[in-house]
């Protein structure tokens, strides 16, 4: 499935624009590619992080890559993240569970 | 009981999902279904074709709904911003199938059922449930606790695999006695 792009008119940093032109070399893609590429590396990173910490959930985090939910675990997996329940809230359910 | 992605996720990978399935009346909303079972099948991972089996087998899957009004009072006290079509969808699930837990291991989606003081369990907790009522064996349990070890937190893992020792403890004593 291909996700849907608009364009977004932005600024960017001579260095970042050297980068990507660097990134575009070795991958042998165009320079908006690079920089697609880029942004989208530092998107998941900030997503999972936001996951790891319960401020946004699977599903959503899945919407907003445009992915499985399978995709999502493999992703924290391969930065050696842990998605899920604290050891409180594990207690608080099972407290709940023999109210 | 309702169940999310995360959820059916870690089940499917211990190996339990479908006895869990059978343990209890279990439902799924169309909205999990098509991020984990068909999305996850367009992307090829193979657990996906097998909840498709377990879940299909069993019609557990629920139409979309995210009309009923006490999900909806849920939400809007606790901010569904964080939250996405499954996990929205399955709490208007929960309340419309007057289920009496939700299995999920999602912080976000925890967050808000703590806040509204709605019932869920971790599936390392449900996998303890499942053998406390008998619908796994211990050592089964223990050997599927071992397989999602790596899905779920370190801590929580350690507080399953007490729990489901003071069990194995429990039945053994139990045993001696009759």
């Amino acid at each position: 499935m291909k996700a849907k792009t608009m364009p977004y008119p932005l600024r960017l940093p001579k260095g970042l624009l050297e980068l990507a032109d660097l990134r575009a070399t070795e991958e042998r893609v165009d320079r908006s590619t690079a920089l697609r590429q880029l942004l989208y590396a530092g998107a998941e990173q900030y997503l999972l992080e936001l996951l790891q910490r319960g401020r946004i959930s699977l599903s959503k985090a899945a919407e907003l890559l445009d992915c499985s939910t399978w995709a999502i675990y493999e992703l924290a997996q391969a930065r050696g993240m842990t998605l899920g329940a604290t050891a409180e809230g594990y207690e608080r359910a099972k407290e709940r569970l023999r109210g | 009981m309702v169940i999310d992605s995360d959820g059916l996720i870690k089940l499917a990978k211990a190996g339990v999902l479908e006895k869990v399935v059978k343990a209890w009346d279990c439902h799924i909303t169309q909205a999990v279904y098509e991020e984990t079972v068909e999305r996850g099948k367009e992307e090829a991972y193979p657990d996906a074709e097998e909840i498709e089996r377990i879940i299909q087998d069993r019609g557990h899957v629920r139409p979309p709904s995210r009309e009923h009004p006490q999900a909806k009072g849920v939400l809007a006290l606790a901010g569904a911003k964080s939250l996405g079509r499954g996990e929205q969808e399955t709490l208007h699930l929960f309340f419309a199938e007057e289920a009496d837990v939700i299995i999920s291991d999602d912080r976000a989606f925890l967050a808000v059922l703590e806040r509204a003081a709605l019932p869920y369990l971790p599936p390392a907790l449900a996998l303890v449930e499942l053998a406390r009522r008998k619908g796994i064996g211990i050592e089964e349990a223990l050997e599927a606790l071992e397989r999602m070890k790596r899905l779920i937190k370190a801590e929580v893992y350690q507080r399953a695999r007490e729990d489901l020792e003071a069990l194995k403890g429990k039945v053994r004593r139990e045993g001696d006695e009759g």
